[in-house]
């Protein structure tokens, strides 16, 4: 009976990719505890969640939107929920000097992957958490 | 470099992706957005090119979650802003609910984002 046990743990362990080492499903409030910082990525831009409350996102490009804020879980979802408020711009591009919005992140679990050479030219980041993600809100805020 | 309103009129849509989602924008004024995967947000409404822009897209429409559950009434309009690009196949095995066969492979960013 111990062997059978034994045995039904161990197919289950080979069976399920989710419990194997390295590619376990990572949330974002995990990847920033345990990492420091969480970075997701739509392909044009990425955007970095620390720990210690600041924001960042920038183009995986020369020029491009950048954002620099500060971030707080939505009290909605705290766990996958990211409430970002900061400062719109252009790198390497003209944009109004005093654009602030605040933008709402949803992050669902994902798998954190090496980032490629050519993305660490534009990001610090040396992973990033690869699943679904989504803008929920993008609005303007008032001027300082 | 494919122009993404030209493409549209020659082509009768274009599609652009973020690696989540899918977002494509017909001649017809329709416009249709949903998750490469199994689950995840959808959002069906129409677009229209802001005057005088030649690359800012206004998308109204009605938000929702393709299996799974959403408020029935959840109608937003999004800003999305798409770059010149080029056209590659999409893998078939990463086509999911997306009909098309091309996406336009370029920058384009979400810029504004609010209930309507």
């Amino acid at each position: 009976m111990k062997t059978a046990l034994l045995l039904l743990a161990l197919f289950l362990l080979l069976a399920c990719p989710s419990l194997k080492g390295g590619e376990a499903m990572v949330t974002p409030l995990d990847a920033i505890r345990d990492h420091g910082s969480v970075t997701v990525s739509d392909g044009s831009s990425f955007y970095t969640l620390r720990k210690d409350g600041s924001f960042a996102s920038g183009p995986l490009a020369e020029q491009g939107r950048a954002i620099t804020g500060t971030w707080k879980p939505d009290g909605r979802m705290p766990d996958r929920r990211f409430i970002i408020e900061g400062n719109w711009s252009w790198i390497n591009g003209k944009w109004p000097s005093d654009d602030r919005r605040r933008m709402v992140l949803d992050v669902l679990p994902g798998r954190q992957r090496k980032t490629t050479e050519e993305e660490r030219r534009f990001t610090l980041s040396e992973e990033f958490l690869e699943g679904y993600f989504l803008v929920e809100e993008l609005v303007p805020l008032g001027k300082n | 470099m494919a122009e993404p309103a030209l493409a549209i009129q020659e082509r009768g849509s274009i599609t652009v992706s973020d690696g989540s989602s899918f977002y494509t924008f017909n001649k017809d004024g329709t416009f249709l957005s949903g998750p490469w995967g199994i689950s995840g947000r959808m959002i069906e409404g129409r677009w229209r090119q802001e005057p005088g822009s030649r690359n800012r897209f206004l998308v109204e429409g009605r938000w929702s979650w393709m299996n799974g559950t959403s408020l029935p009434h959840d109608f937003r309009k999004m800003v999305v802003v798409v770059y010149p690009g080029t056209f590659n196949k999409v893998p078939k095995d990463r086509l999911g609910f997306a009909s098309v066969d091309e996406i336009l492979d370029c920058y384009f960013i979400i810029d504004g984002l609010s209930p309507k």
